[in-house]
């Protein structure tokens, strides 16, 4: 499925061609299974496949003159690395070019920033690449986890001195650190690029590479510098959170000229009509003058051809083309339906549920749909996958500690113990209420930050406070029942799939008990309540106990 | 006139000639990204590339002529419809060549006397006895002239005469604004406008080498464009102040006159014109200072404001120039707008300074119907 | 043809069709008449029909007075221009030939005239708009009837248009077609303005001066969306454009404003209610009629090229 086009600039100068990689496939899993019938790169977005976003953009470096693309499709590419490598075999590459995703959605004017780039190489020929980032700080709608970099900068010329994913570390002594900053997927690359990736077989993705580059920097001198977006929009259509909120963005008109009403819009006629507050209506989209069939969308993103019937709620949600839901179908938040599935009448997906209208290859026995889930009269099936939660929203409170502390890495460290009561205290009764109300685990995060920006605590303190008030949390309930729930909480959501979570968890809970905090009774009416549950991990800990 | 859309049969409305298409095609990519700086550049390229396309294209007859350009003028117009300029263009030029046939049609028919050709592009002369006749015409059951088959091998000739007088009148339409700046703007008067035009600095500058008078720039937040133009006219040694558009009222208490450009004229004599506009001419209002808005003639649009959410009346930029898209998480919850243009009533215009001398709102009617030909607005 | 042949001739057409509009009526009648005519000269022949359009405007058949005016004169500047001076003073049979052959053409393109107001007005009524709406107008009702078929969706106030209460008429009309209609009390005009989007009125007469003659109660409305700032479209077809100046409501023609019967018995006129009002140019925001969108000020213009 490995793509790659390349499209041509030409003329930019007479010997100075300008050439573009756009990488077509992105070598991940993450709208699957909606990209097993359908490259990502032709996924629309607001209506437009995703690779017209970059083609379009092609366009504007060379306005009169038109692009010529070619085509090189590769078959055995797994990665970008891979990618880049075999235009190296090809050598298609005679100049500097810009390696652009093909889920990619921008509207920037590349022309100055290719210039500067020029102008640096000329100055030093180990300039090896110009990436371009785009202002996001933390906390920020776009930006996502798994996406979290970190770099150092030399603020006098914006070289990049070094680029870490925090998942993997957790200490930086660096000055310069810059963590506001998202990739966008766009970089000016020298024609000696895909010759690295040749030579070093290892380089599988453009981060090894740039990993890579940084670490021999001192043996090769080859250099990166960077260069940091302040009016413009540019960012990659990653996984589904990234999809909803570069929707929104185009949406909300950060795109500009790139909107459903502008450039972007069909050669023939510009088809869509923008009205107050954002709202985009096609020319031939007539309204019924009393539409309450009780539909709700929220948030949903519904492809073409889908059949919706009375009644049906659907919360934050990708549906592709041809699905069918029927009848009060409720489609529960991050919901992913692939193509021509039908879910039948008054089912609810549970929230995270991917259906696929294919059976599971490996699996050869199931050839029935799964009617538990999209019911009797249904057609689909639950799509399995590896635990993969990178690109789900946060729910873990473990998880949601371990991106807290890196939150804040230039803070000073100055400590006051009052501060530190009055924040535990703050957290804990916001947990509390979060338990109670139930809220979103986003909200409450949100709230434990805010706090933690209010009493001015040290990233290090967070951590520690905030397990504290986790541990602590039953302390102040009230009712034995509340205790009960808080355990059934705490190991159902820490330790279905991390069996050192469990031991850990064990050890609390005993620590609980020997400390009075949790009454026999509790630890015994909680184990007495689960007992029906099928879930082996809760057996396990509830044996150790 | 409104029996002809039914009659109308298909023709094959496709450019033949290979340069001709490229042109075409690159002026709609360059107005759908905008590459096109001022409605004067606008309405010169539209011109030049619908005159290449006459005397280019071979065609049968007038009508086809007509129905090339006017698909082709669709094309363009819906490429940007909020650049009104486009279609005004290319109405213009079908009046022209409507005007010629008819002509033509006329001195055929009354060889014996003398000719009645009328120059066409001059607006203000006498119109033709045909055009006035609507309500008579009706009265009358009389005929639409019939052009369809008239070959175009005679006509091609005055046509393209016409057309290049057309942008002539392009060119020299902000020196004949500029030219009645004296008659406007009066010594040691104190004279407001907003944003940039280079017709109204054209007009500043003309005024200043007579008089000495002061400027008040508005800014124009978040663009900005006020500021580019206060210092363009502070350079050229006229006395320039330049306030924030929240002072524009304050301001207007001591100001004579208030001069503005636009981006359009409308068909009801009202305008579109940069955001903030309407603000400044209800201020004018209040303190009722004269507001003079400088147009050249191709802004006047055939077009009717039907309501304010009018599709394509207004633009909406990328809201990064209100608030800068790194603030984060206030995004997802505040909805943020960026609009380009506000419309102003035509009540509240005093007068608009054309290229062929000062009119008032209610003139603009008449205007439009010199320079149009009502059969081609409904494209 | 008597008084009561030609009165019962128009009475006839407005009972076939009522949507047919009464100045429409009106001229139809007269061709009629033109066709059964046996006037021998041409001066003759104008005398009758003049006297024909007398006793048209006098009968008090319809309300509308002001359209059968505006109508005749229109007729009478018809034959006027009719009057080719080469064959007319010849030959009255080919003139009146020539009249009636005109007079089939143009009653065909009257046909359309609605039509084109209506496509000219609808897309002033956006989506989800509110309208008001000001006594029975078949323009309007056209108007609205084709926005409705165009799936727009939009509700419309009807003013009860005392004292013949012909908005309950219209009400019906428009709920027949599934248009949302409501119907107010005259007296709410004021209470009702700030919900609505514009006002939409059809005319009887359009005035030389760009203001129009329209069923009492037309220029309280007008002055009233004027104070809340709400637009005002007039949709009328280009025959009720009539020759007329009047500065103030005084200066309406009496027979426009009380029916014929009324003036004829001589009663104290200070006593009798008016049937229309003036409503002046500066109250109007836009004009929709077959010969396009017009401005107020633009109507003199058109009016000007008819009768110069």
């Amino acid at each position: 499925m490995a793509g790659i086009k390349k499209p041509k600039g030409e003329e930019f100068k007479k010997e100075d061609i300008l050439q573009a990689v756009v990488i077509a496939d992105s070598f991940d899993k993450k709208f699957i299974p909606v990209t097993n019938l359908k490259p990502r790169a032709l996924l629309p977005l607001a209506n437009i496949p995703l690779l017209e976003y970059t083609l379009k953009k092609a366009n504007w470096l060379a306005p009169s003159s038109p692009v010529s693309i070619t085509t090189v499709v590769s078959e055995d590419c797994l990665s970008v690395g891979d990618a880049l490598r075999d235009i190296s075999a090809k050598s298609l590459i005679s100049n500097d070019f810009i390696l652009v995703n093909g889920d990619t959605v921008a509207n920037v004017k590349l022309k100055p920033i290719i210039e500067e780039h020029k102008a640096r190489r000329l100055k030093d020929k180990q300039v090896m690449m110009t990436m371009l980032f785009k202002k996001a700080p933390p906390l920020h709608m776009i930006r996502q986890q798994q996406d979290d970099i970190i770099l150092a900068v030399k603020s006098a010329d914006s070289r990049l001195l070094r680029y870490d994913k925090p998942g993997n570390k957790k200490k930086f002594k660096l000055p310069l650190l810059r963590y506001d900053l998202m990739d966008t997927g766009i970089s000016i690359c020298s024609p000696h690029i895909p010759e690295l990736f040749t030579d070093n077989f290892d380089y599988q993705t453009k981060d090894d590479f740039v990993k890579g580059i940084l670490i021999n920097e001192e043996i090769m001198s080859n250099k990166m510098y960077i260069h940091v977006l302040d009016n413009e929009y540019a960012a990659r259509v990653s996984n589904i959170s990234m999809y909803h909120a570069i929707s929104k963005d185009i949406l909300a008109r950060w795109v500009f000229p790139i909107v459903p009403d502008g450039s972007i819009a069909d050669v023939n006629s510009c088809r869509y009509s923008y009205g107050r507050h954002n709202i985009y209506l096609h020319k031939t989209v007539t309204l019924a003058r009393y539409s309450c069939n009780n539909v709700k969308l929220d948030g949903a993103y519904i492809w073409d051809n889908v059949h919706i019937d009375n009644g049906c709620q659907l919360t934050f949600c990708l549906v592709d083309d041809d699905v069918h839901l029927m009848n009060n179908v409720k489609v529960q938040r991050r919901c992913v339906i692939a193509a021509k599935v039908v879910v039948g009448e008054n089912q609810t997906l549970s929230p995270g549920c991917r259906l696929t209208a294919q059976p599971p290859s490996d699996d050869k026995i199931n050839t029935t749909p799964d009617t538990d889930v999209v019911g009797e009269d249904g057609h689909g099936w639950v799509y399995l996958r590896h635990i993969d939660r990178d690109d789900e929203d946060v729910y873990d409170l473990e998880e949601e500690m371990c991106r807290m502390k890196i939150d804040s890495d230039e803070e000073d460290d100055d400590k006051e113990t009052d501060s530190e009561m009055m924040f535990l205290e703050e957290v804990i009764s916001t947990l509390q209420k979060a338990v109670m109300v139930k809220t979103d685990w986003d909200n409450v995060v949100l709230e434990v930050n805010s706090v933690k920006h209010a009493y001015g605590i040290q990233i290090k303190e967070v951590n520690q406070l905030l397990t504290k008030a986790v541990i602590s949390l039953p302390l102040k309930s009230e009712s034995s029942q509340e205790s009960v729930d808080y355990l059934k909480q705490l190991t159902s959501e820490c330790c279905k799939d991390n069996s050192a979570m469990q031991k850990v968890v064990v050890k609390v809970i005993h620590q609980l008990y020997e400390d009075d905090i949790l009454s026999e009774d509790v630890i015994l009416s909680w184990h007495g309540a689960q007992l029906d549950d099928e879930e082996v991990d809760a057996i396990n800990i509830r044996k150790r106990v | 006139m409104w029996l002809r859309n039914g009659q109308m049969e298909t023709i094959d409305i496709q450019i033949k000639d290979p340069i001709v298409r490229n042109k075409v095609d690159g002026l709609i990519e360059d107005l759908k990204h905008g590459n096109i700086l001022g409605s004067y550049q606008l309405a010169k390229n539209t011109v030049e590339v619908l005159l290449h396309m006459i005397s280019k294209e071979e065609l049968a007859n007038v009508k086809k002529l007509i129905s090339v350009i006017r698909e082709q003028g669709q094309r363009l117009m819906s490429a940007q419809p909020s650049e009104t300029v486009v279609g005004n263009m290319v109405y213009r030029v079908l009046k022209i060549i409507r005007d010629e046939c008819r002509a033509i049609d006329e001195t055929a028919e009354e060889q014996s006397q003398e000719s009645i050709q009328k120059s066409s592009t001059a607006p203000g002369d006498d119109v033709s006895n045909k055009d006035i006749l609507s309500l008579k015409k009706l009265l009358l059951a009389e005929g639409d002239v019939d052009i369809s088959d008239k070959s175009i091998s005679s006509l091609k000739a005055p046509i393209i005469d016409a057309v290049n007088e057309l942008l002539v009148e392009l060119d020299t339409s902000q020196e004949n604004i500029s030219a009645q700046a004296l008659e406007h703007i009066h010594s040691n008067e104190v004279i407001m406008t907003a944003g940039q035009s280079h017709t109204v600095e054209a007009f500043f500058k003309k005024a200043a080498k007579k008089r000495t008078f002061k400027v008040i720039v508005v800014e124009c937040a978040p663009f900005y464009q006020g500021q580019k133009m206060a210092t363009n006219l502070a350079s050229a040694g006229i006395n320039t102040t330049l306030i924030t558009d929240s002072a524009v009222f304050a301001m207007m208490a001591r100001v004579n006159k208030v001069i503005i450009g636009t981006h359009t004229v409308m068909a009801n004599g009202g305008l579109k014109a940069i955001n903030g506009c309407h603000a400044i001419a209800l201020a004018a209002k209040y303190h009722s200072v004269p507001l003079v808005v400088c147009a050249p003639m191709y802004k006047l649009s055939p077009k009717y404001l039907c309501s304010c959410d009018q599709v394509a009346f207004n633009k909406f930029a990328s809201p990064e120039d209100v608030m800068s898209f790194s603030e984060g998480e206030i995004l997802s919850k505040a909805q943020i707008y960026n609009p380009i243009f506000d419309y102003v009533p035509p009540e509240l215009v005093t007068l608009y300074i054309f290229n062929i001398g000062g009119n008032a709102p209610s003139y603009v009617y008449r205007l439009l119907s010199e320079l149009y030909d009502t059969e081609d607005q409904e494209l | 043809m008597n008084e009561t042949d030609t009165l019962e001739y128009f009475e006839t057409i407005l009972k076939n069709d009522p949507e047919k509009s009464e100045a429409v009526a009106a001229i139809e009648t007269l061709f009629h008449y033109i066709k059964l005519d046996d006037a021998e000269t041409l001066h003759g022949f104008m005398e009758n029909i003049q006297k024909a359009s007398k006793w048209l405007e006098e009968s008090d058949l319809s309300g509308a007075v002001t359209s059968i005016s505006s109508g005749c004169q229109l007729f009478l500047r018809f034959i006027t221009l009719a009057k080719d001076p080469e064959n007319m003073e010849s030959d009255i049979q080919k003139c009146k030939g020539i009249l009636v052959k005109r007079g089939h053409d143009f009653l065909d393109k009257v046909k359309t005239l609605r039509k084109k107001i209506s496509k000219l007005a609808n897309p002033f009524i956006t989506d989800g708009s509110t309208i008001l709406v000001h006594s029975h107008s078949r323009v309007v009702l056209q108007v609205l009837k084709q926005a409705m078929q165009d799936k727009k969706r939009f509700t419309v106030y009807v003013t009860e248009s005392n004292p013949d209460k012909s908005g309950h008429k219209m009400v019906n009309k428009l709920t027949d077609v599934g248009i949302p209609a409501i119907l107010v009390l005259d007296s709410a005009m004021g209470y009702i303005m700030e919900k609505i989007d514009f006002v939409m009125v059809g005319a009887e007469g359009v005035m030389e001066s760009g203001g129009i003659v329209n069923k009492i109660g037309t220029f309280t409305m007008a002055v009233c969306a004027k104070y809340l700032n709400k637009p005002v479209y007039v949709l009328a077809e280009s025959f009720k454009f009539a020759r007329l100046f009047p500065l103030s409501q005084e200066d309406v023609p009496n027979k426009f404003k009380y029916k014929a019967s009324k003036l004829n018995d001589k009663v104290d006129l200070t006593k009798e209610h008016p049937n229309v009002d003036y409503t002046p140019p500066s109250l109007l925001t836009l004009l929709f009629t077959d010969l396009g969108i017009l401005t107020p000020s633009a109507v003199s213009d058109e009016l000007i090229k008819l009768y110069l």
